[in-house]
């Protein structure tokens, strides 16, 4: 019993002791894949010497666990830095008083449209919302609305819009064309059979399989497929003069409200919205696009300059998102 | 210091570490805008999408329950009772299912048979899940089944013998003094069942502790998702019911026989070694061989490398939490067998409670409570890894002990007393001597599931204190297919190598003491 006493204590001090020292590091909580972030994270460790300890999403938690944390964690942060893979959460996180705002000197030559005014989050490394479509389809889909069109009934499949970005976009389409077309929408993508997939990964796998026609997925589970040889296409949707674009959602940094390390958090913020990190993104396998001029986009995709986008204001679809999850929530449980 | 004041302090240690935590949530559960309310279950009692998926998960509970606690009671006879050759070996490979994270087993399968076609569509949803299921806590049938045939009066099968065969005997007897045991099976199973998440998700069949996930993924709504764990609850309550009645009629006071009878086998020899060897390999080699036949020596070696340092953490933190597990566990063992304390039920009841709450809302609960400045020493630091293992796993090891515990003749007891012995140096000198087996068989089950926990690691783990289940999930998103296959065979390794390695020793040791 004495030994089992002995022992405990041993566990105790040592799991207290094992606690990170808070000097020469930074905390970052990540959204983004981490395939993807931890090479760069790595890098900014060997270059500046400070320490990165992360935690990052995991599929299990759809990218909402870090967000979860964040926010149980308002009253003693500890976190520095939250990298999420889009801004509409982060507006969120911004509502409830989570974030701080910082001026980042090298947000300087990202458009407006994708940073906040307040600097409470700044866009960076941008993915888009495509079509990924079925290499040898008779009539290509080249519209959102495909999906509420008879000619493709039961031949699309979408990402569940109650997680990740596809719920970003369904709330964008709220405030873009306002409740009553976006539910029309909605009602006639059930009734033209629209199957669900749990992510937007699924999706594009069940297109690249040929059980589906078309799926609206990010830009970089589109590329992915495609570099795997798989048989699909990629296609920019609603580039008409009637359309409403595509929609373009950047990777989001911000500094946490009362973080433990304010001074190494900046430094790794300018890290991340610098020109290289961007290019680094551009060329890795998730082939993200550079909001910075002057960097070259990766070759599978159009430069977002070539592109129609989709006008949106992110403060905006964030209250929308949260007004609309019952919605979304009772539409993905109908028949 | 007394028997009575140590009990206290433990349960006072337990209840700040966990139960405060969990009950602010439950309480918050009552809490509206108004003040006090039972509002929200109001709203849930309406919910018919609710039901649906409570529907769902009772249904999955208790056909993996049922399933497997008919063929865990048909495979313990077998590898008990039977002359059935190789039956340790066999009895090895059915537990490794029980030893590692459940999706990985998913996992497996699905590399097998992928997302589309015919098994595709039976993988992915109610068959596909419920099949895992049941090989996953199937070995928890078949232990239990072990245990309770070891228990048998053998002079009850010898008087059946005189008058019929062994087949009535079995019928009419063994499996009629086994039932108090096979219920306890399902119960267990059952209650495990009800609780995992983590295939169902992976298979996409919609379970009642998804409606929870919804609320904290979709919602960022802690109420509601506590809310909505707390039909478990009534569950919980109905199970604790059930099994104190099992308790009253002293259907599980297991005490182990030397000897026992054993059933010869003769021609039915071979079909069985035929039906147990096709059976393993259905339900863990076809698994494993998926997982396995897209790892190459490269990938697996990049996969070591990149996942050493959460391999690390992860079995550092399984070895410290199944020392918590032993300690506490035998405490509380102590004062639920010896009743050290009046309301020593509420302790059984708690430890049951935590066992069945979602990981999810033990791991908010944990970060409200104790995320504060003055307590940054726990949270900040891989205790708080530690405290939610104690708190989801305490049952297991309470009960393991507490089984031992109840074996033990309150004669020895006794007549330690009369001798003058404190209670301390009957605990030190005659109880912890005398359960030694059970507090290593706690420990070990304490390191196995501390070791593939995932979903209270991920809320709750401090930043770069990842575990290798952890590691895994992240991997899963856009990490290569032979990089998460090496992961989770890695994961597999280093749960059944000290196990071989322990049971290995334990051999060893058995015959040096045989031979002296």
């Amino acid at each position: 019993m004495k030994s089992l006493f002995l022992l405990l204590g041993c566990a105790f001090i040592f799991s207290a002791c094992t606690s990170h020292s808070t000097k020469g590091t930074v905390t970052v909580y990540v959204s983004e894949d981490q395939v993807f972030s931890e090479p760069l994270l790595k890098d900014f460790e060997k270059e500046t010497g400070i320490r990165v300890h992360a935690i990052y999403d995991t599929e299990e938690s759809k990218s909402t666990g870090v967000m979860n944390r964040l926010i149980a964690e308002k009253a003693n942060p500890q976190a520095d830095v939250y990298w999420a893979n889009e801004p509409i959460r982060a507006e969120i996180l911004r509502q409830k008083g989570i974030l701080a705002p910082y001026a980042s000197p090298q947000a300087e030559g990202i458009p407006d449209a994708f940073r906040d005014r307040e600097h409470y989050w700044t866009g960076f490394s941008a993915r888009i919302r495509v079509l990924i479509v079925q290499k040898g389809l008779k009539t290509k889909p080249d519209s959102i609305l495909a999906y509420a069109d008879p000619k493709y009934k039961g031949s699309a499949v979408i990402a569940n819009p109650l997680f990740g970005t596809t719920t970003s976009h369904i709330a964008a389409l709220f405030t873009f064309w306002g409740e009553q077309k976006t539910k029309a929408f909605m009602k006639a993508m059930k009734a033209n059979h629209t199957a669900l997939a749990t992510s937007n990964g699924e999706s594009a796998d069940f297109v690249a399989s040929g059980s589906y026609g078309f799926a609206l997925v990010d830009s970089d589970d589109a590329v992915s497929r495609l570099k795997a040889g798989k048989p699909v296409e990629i296609v920019y949707p609603d580039q008409g003069d009637k359309g409403t674009g595509v929609f373009v959602v950047p990777n989001a940094v911000m500094l946490i409200r009362k973080a433990p390390h304010p001074e190494n958090a900046k430094k790794l913020i300018d890290y991340l919205l610098g020109k290289e990190s961007e290019k680094k993104l551009a060329f890795a396998d998730c082939a993200q696009i550079p909001l910075h001029k002057g960097i070259p986009a990766p070759d599978t995709l159009k430069p977002i300059r070539d592109l129609k986008t989709m006008p949106v204001d992110f403060k905006q679809v964030a209250q929308k998102m949260i007004e609309i999850q019952p919605y979304l929530k009772a539409w993905s449980q109908s028949k | 210091m007394t028997r009575r004041t140590a009990s206290w302090i433990v349960v006072v240690l337990l209840a700040v570490i966990g139960l405060l935590p969990v009950l602010s949530m439950v309480f918050s559960t009552f809490h509206t805008e108004a003040g006090f309310s039972f509002e929200g279950y109001r709203q849930m009692l309406h919910t018919p999408s609710l039901w649906q998926s409570f529907g769902n998960s009772l249904l999955l509970a208790f056909t993996v329950a049922s399933a497997a606690t008919l063929a865990g009671t048909f495979l313990g006879i077998l590898l008990e009772k039977t002359t059935l050759y190789f039956r340790k070996i066999w009895l090895a490979l059915l537990l490794i299912p029980l030893l590692i994270p459940p999706y990985i087993l998913a996992y497996g399968w699905y590399m097998l048979v992928g997302r589309e076609g015919a098994w595709g569509e039976i993988l992915f949803g109610f068959w596909g899940t419920a099949c895992i299921l049941f090989s996953v806590y199937l070995p928890i049938a078949i232990l239990i089944t072990s245990v309770s045939l070891r228990t048998i009066d053998p002079r009850f099968e010898e008087a059946g013998l005189l008058v019929c065969p062994w087949r009535c005997v079995l019928s009419k007897i063994t499996l009629v003094l086994m039932l108090p045991s096979a219920m306890v099976s399902f119960l267990l199973i059952f209650i495990l069942s009800m609780g995992e998440f983590s295939v169902a998700n992976f298979l996409r069949y919609d379970i009642f502790p998804m409606e929870s996930f919804i609320q904290f993924s979709a919602f960022y709504d802690f109420r509601t998702a506590t809310l909505y764990a707390m039909p478990l609850l009534a569950i919980v309550l109905v199970i604790l019911g059930i099994e104190s009645l099992l308790f009253k009629k002293g259907a599980l006071r297991f005490k182990s026989r030397t000897e026992r009878l054993t059933i010869p086998l003769h021609a039915l020899q071979i079909p069985f070694l035929v039906l147990i060897g096709t059976f393993i390999l259905i339900i863990i080699g076809m698994p494993l061989y998926g997982l396995m036949h897209s790892i190459d020596a490269q990938s697996f070696i990049h996969a070591l490398h990149k996942a050493a340092p959460a391999l690390g953490q992860s079995l550092l933190y399984a070895l410290l939490s199944a020392l918590l597990l032993v300690f506490f566990g035998f405490a509380t063992a102590y004062i639920i067998v010896y009743r050290t304390i009046k309301g020593w039920r509420v302790l059984d009841a708690m430890n049951l409670f935590w066992f069945i709450l979602p990981a999810t809302v033990i791991g908010i609960a944990l970060i409200l409570f104790w995320n504060r400045p003055y307590t940054n020493i726990i949270y900040a630091s891989p205790l708080i890894i530690l405290f939610g293992y104690l708190v989801k796993y305490l049952f297991l090891s309470s009960k393991i002990i507490e089984l031992r515990l109840s074996q033990i003749p309150r004669s020895f007891m006794e007549a330690a007393q009369l001798t003058g012995a404190s209670w301390y140096q009957i605990l030190l000198y005659i109880l912890l001597p005398l359960s030694s087996g059970s507090l290593a068989a706690a420990g070990m089950i304490g390191f196995v599931f501390s070791l593939r926990e995932s979903t209270l690691t991920m809320l709750v783990a401090p930043a770069g204190t990842a575990t290798l289940p952890v590691y895994i999930f992240t991997q899963m998103a856009n990490g290569s297919e032979a990089t998460v296959a090496s992961l989770c065979l890695i994961m597999l390794l280093i749960v059944i190598l000290p196990l071989l390695g322990l049971s290995g020793y334990t051999a060893y040791q058995g015959k040096k003491y045989d031979h002296a």
